[in-house]
């Protein structure tokens, strides 16, 4: 191979790994993603099918409406100020939910409209609540966030 | 008056850093012989203040001494006392001093070690060591003292994060540190070498180590993280593919590339332009992790409550350092001129392909990671990137890399031979494929394609001791000649083997624990028995408890196979007495040498003794640590091969007349 | 003194470290650059060695080794031609001189000026550690001390009491042994020496307010509407008085009014004219309230129990907490009367009510509220929802 070959080479297969990482992330970008929703979105979209696909679906947890099913799988409502969404998740609860708190669950949505989620995410801190749900509440005029909140508090890992 | 102290010492290391980046500047441009000697002492200076300062933020944690506003936000008096030490950097402001810390400790062992450098190089590389150390104290004293004061001083602490209280923290930031700062000496030799005009392969061997250290550090702490994730926040997961593990791996995944081209820099000259912007790159994603995890702008399961503020200034000081160092790079880049030539198929080629893959692995991985924050900046919808995207555009970059990873150890410098290497590898393709097929279809009803994944960590496993069996001969020269030749091989070449087989262990476990591991969540009554993944799994009782500062509802189960008992765990719901805050201790039991029963605890049943169980079962899994262990050794091998510690300067004076001579003698072309 | 003794000595050992170099006098000159280059002949060297054992291992080839042999030789040489180049050029450098005197500007000017200078503006020079078992035994020392002066008072106390069973009309000393009494903690004896005391010698800013004090302390640190209206009468009196003025900002933080707490807090702590002691306890419970009151005053916090009152509740029996709460519970309503648009305030006094189990005042609340936000459904729906939380339904209750 004369010294322009091998640069080409070289080159070329840099340019093929590039592209090939490019057209993965593009493809995965538009659909591996997961879009957040609040009951109100849910409950108000026009168009169902943006709502297809895995979501993340935010708001408070509705009092009074954990409930454990036979088949140890729970079943619970998320509200912000308009609407309510009923989750149900089979799996074991963060320790740090309650009923009132803010969370994320992440799931899909069912045809019946109740939402079907296999992750649970509510933070490892009592003043914590999960940013989205914290903006979406904001928005709604809702949530005022905390005025005093000690800065110091903040922890790590 | 030993917090007060504390305190001043912290000051003092500020304007002893800033010392310590302004004195040796002047001296590299009046090349004052005076002001560039004073550059190693000034830095051990440093790091002493800021270990007395440490020390005394330790001390008033031993001593509950609640005057100072972090610790009494951080800790109890009845906390036991090994938390009661790690809680020092179990918050934001301890561990940005452990951060500092380990920054001046980094650039003292530079001043210590670094004996044989070039005394200008020396003074420049830890003159930007200590710009880096000033713009962090800058951000402790600014947005974070750890030594502010309440007056009068509370009786009692509001006690540290309970899921924090675990020996995991004792271990795992510091080691994390280690690696992440440790990147700022590759930084601090990129720009000093920048800055001095000197890039050669000399200037590779100075960095080698110190890239290794990182990268061991920072291999262990990431490893370490992720097996304390597991079994700490009982959701069953060793990677979640959160922002914050992102951001350590990041800089992990640029470092391996990092310590890969410094080899080829250091042999042959090549890739030099490249291996300078590496070392930048590390650092500066180093910093960006630092960023994301502190400021809170992306939401993660491992960080809590943030201070936008903050934010904005270490944002402030990832634009300096990042931004800086990358005009110089610009600036300087076309003044570089290449080494060794080499062919596409050859040792450098395999490096080059390895940096390639790395990097851009890095680069799906950085734009993953920030994609939420420019969709979010653009169109103001909120998402979020999971693990379906990274394992989507992740694995097959890393499918072709790891496959590669044999070939490159047997190929040669400047022009290998493809077909030679194959020609050795052939047998261990076909024990890899051997072997997978007897697991996929023998040992489980796995699905078949599975056999492949397990193929690949075959491969790896076994092709990485390829090089060293070739370089031995057993075949060739008999078997005691072989052995002696084997233990006659450089340190460096073992460690380089034994680094892919624990790449390709951990790769074996992640492709045992994805492909065949099993999960159930269900009631159980105490005195019930279920039957798992091939085990019976009895629900002994639960009892409650008190620890020194938690309550606790501890489950007891018992596990066995075909009536004979394997092992009891006992996972435990806890309630830490001061912040009022639950957690989840999982139950784990070891089944044969890698496998893993896990079992954690939710809630329990209203109305009923029942509570919910979650079971799993995880073949394999604990290989996923053994193989970052093995790295972690073969690092500490190569670092302790004789070749990167540079001669001393008088048997090198002896060589270079030598070396000389015969330089001359050869015809220059 | 030992404080600042020791911050000069870590100064100086940190400065006579970090420049020691620049008093060793073989350190002047110009760099030596010939050192600088045999590293780089070290390393081309060993990459010779190198390639002699990959040629002889047959992991190079012959031709690719003579071509890179060939390379590095190129290196060795410019490396010889670059020391040779340095060796002439490192003579003309500036003076030495200059150096020391910036480094002796550095050393003992810069570090320990601005090192001092930065302390001194952001530190608390003067603040001593404060470990807790330190502090837990300095705790018993005074409380050893404390019942050691107490023996003395009881002492004084019997005589006293000995003389007025005598002489009942003695205001004298019913006013000295109000305080007394107050200081040994009997508290209720106090309050009747105080009012025997202001029935006889007519009333007094100092006997008005000490009345005060005392009713509060019975109280568990709650300013009731009798307390309050004593320490108006008092400031009425005297306006400078400071124990008044103290009460009187604590009785405005029960009520939420933090501003005019604050204020007037701000005024007591900074007269130098008052006691000392009243003028650090209201410093004190300033700074409390800058914890744990919110910057802008809104109503419908919980009131600020100040660090005393909280552990004297801690000491109290079952009942005596009880009869605080009430008393917080009470003032909380009387606060609603007045300002009825409060929907927090509301959401709290109808919790209290159904924890402490009183249907009746549950009752009251819910239909003042319902007639305070009559028109309104959206606040009366959250309220009904925040009671169904708790487990009432409001609709029993609103006929």
């Amino acid at each position: 191979m004369t010294r322009k070959q091998k640069r080409f080479a070289v080159i070329f297969s840099a340019l093929a790994v590039l592209g090939g990482a490019v057209a993965l992330v593009l493809t995965g970008l538009s659909e591996q993603v997961t879009f957040f929703r609040t009951p109100t979105d849910i409950v108000s979209t026009a168009n169902a099918s943006e709502n297809d696909g895995r979501l993340r679906l935010g708001g408070l947890v509705v009092m009074g409406s954990v409930e454990t099913l036979d088949d140890a799988a729970v079943r619970f409502a998320i509200e912000d100020a308009n609407h309510a969404v009923t989750v149900r998740y089979a799996g074991i609860l963060p320790d740090l939910f309650r009923e009132g708190q803010g969370i994320v669950a992440e799931g899909m949505l069912q045809p019946d409209g109740t939402f079907r989620a296999d992750t649970v995410l509510a933070k490892h801190d009592e003043t914590y609540m999960p940013r989205e749900v914290a903006d979406a509440l904001k928005e709604q005029g809702v949530w005022k966030g905390e005025a005093a909140g000690d800065a110091s508090a903040s922890s790590e890992y | 008056m030993i917090v007060e102290l504390g305190h001043y010492a912290l000051v003092l290391g500020l304007v002893l850093s800033l010392a310590q980046m302004v004195v040796p500047m002047i001296g590299l441009r009046t090349n004052d012989a005076r002001m560039l000697s004073v550059a190693p002492s000034l830095t051990v200076a440093t790091f002493l203040v800021i270990a007395v300062s440490f020390a005394a933020l330790t001390w008033a944690y031993v001593t509950s001494d609640f005057s100072v506003r972090n610790v009494w936000a951080n800790s109890f008096s009845d906390k036991p006392m090994i938390f009661k030490i790690t809680g020092v950097w179990g918050n934001h402001e301890g561990s940005m001093l452990l951060w500092i810390l380990t920054l001046a400790l980094f650039g003292a062992l530079v001043a210590f070690f670094g004996g044989n450098l070039p005394s200008r190089l020396k003074a420049a590389v830890l003159s930007v060591q200590g710009s880096v150390t000033v713009a962090f104290a800058l951000f402790i004293l600014l947005t974070s003292n750890p030594f502010e004061r309440l007056s009068p001083p509370p009786l009692e602490g509001r006690d540290l994060n309970p899921i924090l209280q675990d020996i995991g923290l004792a271990i795992h930031p510091p080691l994390l540190y280690l690696g992440y700062v440790g990147f700022s000496i590759c930084f601090s030799f990129a720009v000093a070498a920048l800055i001095e005009g000197r890039i050669d392969a000399a200037w590779a061997r100075w960095v080698r180590p110190w890239t290794l250290v990182s990268w061991v550090f920072l291999t262990a702490g990431i490893s370490m993280g992720s097996y304390w994730a597991y079994y700490e926040l009982g959701w069953g997961g060793w990677w979640f593919w959160d922002p914050v593990e992102n951001a350590s791996f990041m800089p992990w995944l640029i470092g391996t590339a990092l310590l890969h081209s410094a080899l080829v820099m250091e042999k042959r000259e090549a890739m030099k332009v490249w291996t300078i912007l590496l070392a930048i790159l590390a650092f500066s994603f180093s910093l960006l992790g630092t960023f994301l995890v502190r400021s809170g702008v992306l939401t993660s399961v491992h960080s809590f409550a943030t201070d936008p503020q903050r934010g904005l200034f270490i944002l402030m000081i990832l634009v300096f350092f990042i931004g800086g160092s990358l005009i110089l790079f610009a600036l300087r880049a076309g003044t570089l001129r290449n080494g060794g030539m080499f062919h596409p198929v050859s040792r450098e080629g395999a490096l080059v392909l390895n940096n390639l893959f790395l990097t851009t692995a890095t680069a799906t991985v950085l734009v993953g990671t920030l994609y939420p924050l420019l969709v979010e900046a653009v169109s103001g919808e909120k998402i979020s990137v999971g693990a379906p995207y990274f394992n989507y555009t992740f694995i097959p970059l890393m499918i072709p890399l790891l496959m590669a990873v044999p070939f490159g150890p047997l190929l040669a410098w400047k022009r290998g031979n493809l077909a030679a290497a194959a020609e050795r590898l052939w047998l261990v393709a076909a024990i890899s494929l051997v072997a997978a097929l007897a697991i996929a279809w023998l040992a489980y009803d796995a699905p078949v394609l599975s056999a492949f994944a397990y193929a690949l960590a075959f491969w790896l496993v076994i092709g990485s001791f390829a090089d060293i069996l070739q370089k031995a001969g057993f075949v060739r020269n008999g078997w005691s000649k072989g052995w002696a030749r084997l233990r006659g091989l450089p340190r460096a070449n073992w460690g380089t083997a034994l680094a892919h087989a624990g790449l390709g262990i951990t790769t074996l476990g992640i492709v045992g624990v994805t492909t065949l591991e099993d999960e159930t969540v269900l009631r159980m009554t105490p005195g019930e028995t279920t039957s798992f993944a091939g085990y019976d799994v009895a629900f002994n009782s639960l009892t409650p408890g008190k620890g020194p500062n938690f309550t606790y509802d501890k489950g007891i189960f018992t596990i066995s196979r075909d009536g004979r008992v394997i092992g009891t765990v006992e996972p435990e719901k806890r309630v830490y007495v001061a912040s009022r805050m639950p957690t989840t201790e999982a139950g784990i039991q070891t089944v044969g040498l890698f496998s893993q029963y896990y079992l954690a605890l939710g809630d329990a049943v209203e109305g009923s003794e029942d509570i919910v169980v979650r079971i799993w079962w995880k073949p394999w899994v604990t290989l996923i640590w053994y193989g970052t262990v093995i790295m972690v050794a073969a690092g500490l091998i190569s670092l302790s091969d004789r070749r990167l510690r540079i001669g001393a300067p008088v048997a090198a004076r002896r060589r270079r007349d030598e070396a000389l001579a015969a330089a001359k003698a050869e015809p220059a072309e | 003194m030992v404080f600042w003794l020791t911050v000069l000595a870590l100064t100086a050992a940190a400065i006579l470290i970090g420049f020691r170099p620049m008093l060793r006098a073989a350190g002047a000159g110009t760099p030596d650059r010939v050192e600088d280059h045999e590293h780089d002949i070290a390393v081309y060297r060993h990459q010779l060695e190198e390639l002699a054992g990959e040629e002889a291992r047959g992991a190079i080839s012959p031709v690719e080794a003579t071509q890179a042999r060939n390379e590095i030789s190129r290196r060795i040489l410019a490396v010889e031609d670059r020391l040779k180049a340095g060796g002439t050029a490192s003579g003309s450098t500036s003076a030495p001189r200059s150096g020391v005197a910036t480094l002796s500007l550095f050393a003992l000017v810069f570090v320990p000026g601005l090192a001092l200078v930065v302390y001194t503006g952001i530190g608390s020079p003067g603040y001593e550690a404060q470990p807790l078992a330190m502090r837990l035994e300095a705790m018993r020392d005074a409380t050893a001390a404390r019942n050691q002066t107490q023996d003395q008072l009881r002492d004084l106390v019997v005589r006293a009491e000995d003389h007025l069973r005598d002489n009942p009309d003695d205001g004298r000393g019913w006013d000295v042994l109000a305080p007394v009494y107050f200081r040994l903690g009997e508290v209720g004896k106090s309050e009747t020496a105080y009012r025997n005391a202001i029935r006889l010698l007519g009333e007094s800013p100092q006997r008005l307010s000490g009345l005060g004090e005392a009713m509060v302390t019975a109280a568990g640190g709650i300013v009731t509407a009798d307390a309050s209206a004593l320490f108006d009468r008092a400031l009425d009196a005297n306006p400078s008085n400071a124990r008044a003025r103290f009460f009187a900002g604590l009785a405005d933080v029960q009520i939420g009014q933090y501003a005019d707490a604050r204020s007037g807090w701000t005024a007591l702590a900074a007269d130098e004219g008052a006691d000392m002691a009243w003028r650090t306890v209201a410093q004190q419970s300033l700074a409390r309230l800058d914890e744990t009151a919110p910057e802008i005053d809104t109503s419908g916090r919980p009131p600020v129990l100040d660090e005393a009152t909280i552990e004297q509740m801690q000491d109290m029996s079952a009942d005596e907490r009880g009869s605080v709460i009430e008393g917080m519970v009470a003032s909380l309503d009387e606060r609603l009367r007045a300002e009825p648009d409060d929907l927090e305030g509301w959401k709290r006094l109808i919790r209290a009510r159904i924890v402490l189990d009183q249907d009746d005042g549950l009752r009251d609340a819910l239909e003042r509220v319902r007639n305070a936000y009559e028109g309104r459904p959206e606040q009366l729906e959250s309220l009904r929802v925040f009671a169904e939380g708790l487990g009432v339904n409001v609709e029993d209750y609103w006929p």
